[in-house]
C-alpha cells in the first residue's frame, strides 16, 4: 500500500490522517454545537434515515429487476439512477469538498504535498458516494443474482460501482479543471456557474431515464437499443449485464470497452498534473477573496416595501449572501436547471398546455413540480450556512425572532418566487398562449407554493443561515421532495380543466388556498413564538 | 534565519506589500508592527509559504518558500490571526493530526500534546470538540500546535488575543526561552508595550513599505517620541489622537 502510494506521489501518513480526520468531520459536522447526546442522535437518526431512503431506491430498481426479463433495460436504469443518486449527492452536498477554504487556511502551512492534499478530498468523495452505492445497489443486486444468476448478479454490482465512480470522477474533474483553467480572482463564481452546468446535466440525465423507465414499463419491460441511446454513457455499463449472462456482439463488447476506457481516462485525468499544482490554486482561490471588490449598491436598492427593521435586516442579509455565499446562490441557481428542462419535457409529453382545457395525458407536471417546491427549497438553503457563526447578532440584538422568521418567508417570495413566477408566465404564455388562463394556473401554483412553504416555517421555524452547513441531508430531502410534490402535481394536472370549469369553482379553489394559508399563518405565529423564544446560538 | 528581498504582493491593482527586504536572525524575536491593512497578514501568508509574491524572493530557514515550500514548511510553526481550527475534531484530535502532517511517531506525539494542554491547562478538556472551546482556550490549541513539532522558525500573529493572564505570561516565557535556544520568532501584534519587552528589534510597516527598522530605543529616538506607542502613530500618520477621538465622538452624537 504504502508502496503504491509512493509511486503516485502520495505522503501515505499524511493522506491515512487527513483522511480519517476528513471522515470524522463528515460524520460530526450535522451536528455541531449541540449537545452530546443530542449530537449522537440527531448523527444517528440522519444515517438510517439516509439508509431508508437509498434502500427504497433501491426496491424500485430490485422491482423492475425482478420483473424485466430485458438485461438491458434493468442495467441501463439501475446505472442511470445511480449516477443520478452519485450526482446529486456531490453536487449538493461535497460541492465545496474540492474547494473548501478552511481546509487553506488550518493546512496550507504544513508540509503536505498537494497531490497528497488532492488525494485526500478525492478518497473524501469517494467514501461517500460508494457508500450511497453500496446501499441503494445491494437490494437490485441480490435480485439479479437471484433471478437472473451469479455472473449477471457480479456483473450488475461491477456496473453499478463502476458507474458511481464514473459520476464521481467526472464531477471531480470538472471541478478540478475549473480549478486551473480559470483564473483565480474568477474561480469562485465560475465554480458557481460549472455547477449549473452539471445540475442541467444532472437533472436532464435523471428526466431522460424517468421517461425511458416509464415507457419502458408501459412497453412489457423491455428496452430497444438504438445508436442514439447508445451514447448514452449508462449504456455502456449496462452492457456489463448482457456480456455477463453471454451475449457478446460488438453492440455489447464495445460499450462495455468504452466504459472501462472512460474511467481509466477518468483516473489517469485526476493522477496527472492536475493534481499537482491543486492545493496552490486553491489557494490562489482563497485568496482571490481579498481583491478589492466593487461597491455594494444594496443601499441604492429600493426595498421601501420592507418597513420593519427587521424585514429590512433580512432583506439586506439575502440580498448580499445571495451575491458572496456560493452555497447559497447555487441552491437558488440550482432551479433554473430543473425548470428549464421541465418545461422542455413538459412541452413534449404535453403536460405543459392551456390549463383550462382537459390534460392531453396524465402524470406530474414537472413545472407544477417544480413551482410548488421552489419557496420551500429556498428555505431549506436560507437556514444554512459556512457562515452561521455570524448569527449571534440575531441573538444579542433586540429584533423580534418571530418577525426574523416572517421576514425570511416574505423575502423569499418577494425576491425569488414573484420574479419566478413572472417569468414563468412570459415562458408558458409564448408556449401555450392564453395569457389569462396562465395568469389563473401560475397564481394558483405560487399560491399553492406559498402554503408549502408556510407549513415548512411551521414545522421547522429558523433564523436565516444560522445553522452549520451540513453534507448528506439535502440530497435526499430533495429527492423526497421531488417524490412528494410529484403526486401532487398529477392531481393538479388531471384536475385542472374541472378546476377552471366556472368562474365560481375557480374562486372556490383559489378562497380554500387563501382560508388554508390564513389559518396556517395563524398556528405559525403561535408556533414560531414559542419556537423563536427556545432557539439558541449554534455558533 | 528568514530572508526577504524586494518582496512585494499585488491584488489586483491594490499593493499589499511592496519591496520589503527583511532579515531575522536566530535568536531574534522580530517584533513586526504596522496598522491594520498595512500588509503583515500578507507578508507573514508569504512567508508560510499561504500565497506566492507577486516578486521579489524570500527564504525560511535556508529554504526558499516558492522553490522549496515543503522544506521550508517542515521547518515552519505558525499561529494565524484567525483561529482557523477543525470545528469537529478534540484538542487532543487536532495534535495528532499536527503530529502526523509532521511525521512525529505516535508515542512522541502523544507525549507533547500531553505536555502541551497540560502547559496551558487544557488537559481536563482534551476529548472535548473545539467548537466548544472559548477563543481563549482555542488560541492555546494553535500555540500548541505550532511548536509541537519544534520548528526552527515560529510566525506568530497575534498569539496573545484571548489569552488570560497566566497563560499569556507563560507564551511570553516560552517565547523568549525559545529565543535563546537559537530559534527564529517573528511577532505581530499591536499590543505595544508587549512588543517593546518581548522583541529584541521591531520593523514596523505601513501600506505594505517598510518605514521603520531598529531596536525600540532606536525609534523612538528617531522620532523624538517618549514611548514605542507614540513613535507608532508618529509613523502611520496619527498625529493627533485627541482630535480624532474628539470627532468620533461628535460624530456619533450628531447621526
Amino acid at each position: 500500500m504504502r508502496t503504491l502510494f509512493d509511486w503516485l506521489g502520495v505522503d501515505f501518513d499524511q493522506w491515512k490522517a487527513l483522511t480519517i480526520v476528513a471522515l470524522k468531520l463528515d460524520f460530526r459536522l450535522s451536528a455541531v454545537g449541540r449537545s452530546q447526546f443530542r449530537r449522537n442522535a440527531g448523527t444517528i437518526a440522519g444515517l438510517v434515515g439516509q439508509f431508508i431512503f437509498y434502500t427504497l431506491v433501491g426496491a424500485f430498481l430490485a422491482f423492475l429487476a425482478w420483473f424485466s426479463n430485458s438485461l438491458f433495460l434493468i442495467g441501463t436504469v439501475s446505472v442511470s439512477y445511480t449516477m443520478f443518486i452519485v450526482g446529486t449527492a456531490v453536487l449538493l452536498d461535497h460541492n465545496s469538498a474540492l474547494a473548501s477554504p478552511i481546509d487553506y487556511s488550518v493546512l496550507g502551512f504544513r508540509p503536505i504535498p498537494s497531490r497528497t492534499y488532492f488525494a485526500v478530498r478525492l478518497t473524501n468523495v469517494l467514501v461517500y458516494t460508494l457508500t450511497i452505492t453500496s446501499v441503494a445497489a445491494w437490494l437490485p443486486v441480490t435480485t439479479v443474482f437471484v433471478r437472473h444468476g451469479p455472473a449477471v448478479g457480479v456483473a450488475t454490482a461491477a456496473a453499478l460501482f463502476g458507474s458511481s465512480l464514473a459520476t464521481a470522477f467526472s464531477m471531480l474533474l470538472a471541478y478540478a479543471w475549473m480549478l486551473k483553467l480559470v483564473g483565480a480572482d474568477a474561480l469562485r463564481r465560475a465554480l458557481s456557474y460549472v455547477q449549473l452546468v452539471m445540475s442541467f446535466l444532472v437533472y436532464g440525465g435523471y428526466f431522460f431515464v424517468a421517461r425511458v423507465a416509464a415507457r419502458s414499463v408501459m412497453s412489457a419491460f423491455t428496452l430497444t437499443k438504438s445508436p442514439l441511446l447508445l451514447l448514452y454513457p449508462a449504456t455502456w455499463f449496462a452492457s456489463y449485464l448482457e456480456v455477463a449472462s453471454g451475449k457478446t456482439g460488438l453492440l455489447e463488447l464495445i460499450p462495455a470497452a468504452a466504459s472501462i476506457l472512460l474511467l481509466a481516462g477518468l483516473a489517469a485525468g485526476l493522477g496527472g498534473r492536475l493534481s499537482l499544482d491543486y492545493s496552490e490554486r486553491l489557494g490562489q482561490m482563497t485568496t482571490a477573496a481579498a481583491l478589492p471588490k466593487r461597491a455594494a449598491r444594496s443601499s441604492e436598492w429600493p426595498a421601501w416595501w420592507f418597513v420593519t427593521g427587521e424585514a429590512r435586516a433580512v432583506a439586506l442579509l439575502i440580498r448580499r449572501q445571495f451575491a458572496n455565499d456560493q452555497r447559497f446562490r447555487m441552491g437558488v441557481l440550482g432551479i433554473l436547471p430543473m425548470t428549464v428542462i421541465y418545461l422542455l419535457i413538459g412541452l413534449r409529453d404535453g403536460t405543459v398546455h392551456d390549463p383550462f382545457l382537459p390534460a392531453p395525458r396524465g402524470g406530474p407536471s414537472p413545472v407544477t413540480m417544480v413551482l410548488i417546491m421552489m419557496p420551500s427549497l429556498l428555505k431549506l438553503h436560507l437556514t444554512r450556512s459556512e457562515g452561521y457563526r455570524a448569527s449571534w447578532v440575531f441573538f444579542v440584538s433586540p429584533a423580534d425572532r418571530v418577525k426574523i422568521v416572517r421576514a425570511s418567508k416574505d423575502v423569499l417570495v418577494a425576491f425569488f418566487l414573484v420574479p419566478y413566477l413572472i417569468v414563468l408566465t412570459l415562458v408558458y404564455t409564448y408556449m401555450v398562449g392564453s395569457l389569462w388562463h396562465v395568469i389563473v394556473h401560475l397564481a394558483l401554483q405560487g399560491l399553492l407554493g406559498y402554503l408549502v412553504l408556510q407549513v415548512a416555517m411551521l414545522m421547522d421555524p429558523a433564523l436565516p443561515f444560522s445553522r452549520p452547513a451540513r453534507r448528506g441531508g439535502n440530497s435526499m430531502v430533495m429527492l423526497v421532495f421531488l417524490a412528494a410534490m410529484g403526486a401532487l402535481s398529477a392531481v393538479l394536472n388531471a384536475y385542472s380543466a374541472s378546476l377552471y370549469a366556472s368562474v365560481q369553482s375557480t374562486l372556490a379553489v383559489f378562497a380554500a388556498i387563501l382560508l388554508a394559508g390564513v389559518i396556517v399563518d395563524r398556528l405559525t405565529r403561535a408556533r414560531v413564538e414559542r419556537q423563536t423564544a427556545s432557539l439558541e446560538f449554534e455558533g | 534565519m528568514i530572508r526577504t528581498e524586494h518582496l512585494s504582493r499585488e491584488y489586483g491593482p491594490k499593493v499589499a506589500l511592496d519591496d520589503l527586504n527583511l532579515r531575522v536572525d536566530p535568536g531574534e524575536i522580530l517584533g513586526f508592527l504596522g496598522p491594520n491593512g498595512a500588509g503583515k497578514s500578507t507578508t507573514v501568508k508569504i512567508l508560510t509559504g499561504m500565497i506566492r509574491p507577486t516578486s521579489g524572493r524570500a527564504t525560511v530557514a535556508g529554504f526558499d518558500i516558492v522553490d522549496q515550500a515543503l522544506e521550508a514548511k517542515k521547518r515552519i510553526g505558525y499561529v494565524p490571526e484567525t483561529a482557523a481550527l477543525y470545528d469537529g475534531l478534540t484538542a487532543a484530535e487536532y495534535l495528532d493530526l499536527v503530529s502526523a502532517l509532521h511525521h512525529l511517531d505516535r508515542k512522541t506525539a502523544s507525549v507533547r500534546s500531553g505536555e502541551l494542554l497540560e502547559l496551558f491547562g487544557l488537559a481536563d478538556e482534551r476529548h472535548q470538540r473545539l467548537s466548544e472551546f472559548s477563543k481563549g482556550m482555542r488560541q492555546k490549541v494553535l500555540i500548541a500546535a505550532s511548536l509541537i513539532h519544534r520548528p526552527a522558525v515560529l510566525f506568530l500573529d497575534e498569539p496573545l488575543d484571548g489569552l488570560d493572564a497566566n497563560a499569556a505570561l507563560i507564551v511570553k516565557e516560552v517565547l523568549k526561552q525559545l529565543a535563546a535556544q537559537g530559534k527564529t520568532i517573528l511577532f505581530c501584534s499591536h499590543i505595544l508595550d508587549v512588543v517593546e519587552r518581548m522583541c529584541t528589534r521591531i520593523v514596523i510597516i505601513n501600506q505594505g513599505r517598510q518605514i521603520a527598522d531598529g531596536t525600540s530605543a532606536a525609534i523612538r529616538e528617531q522620532t523624538g517620541t517618549a514611548t514605542l506607542e507614540e513613535a507608532f502613530s508618529r509613523l502611520t500618520g496619527v498625529h493627533d489622537v485627541e482630535r480624532v477621538a474628539a470627532d468620533f465622538i461628535s460624530a456619533l452624537e450628531r447621526s
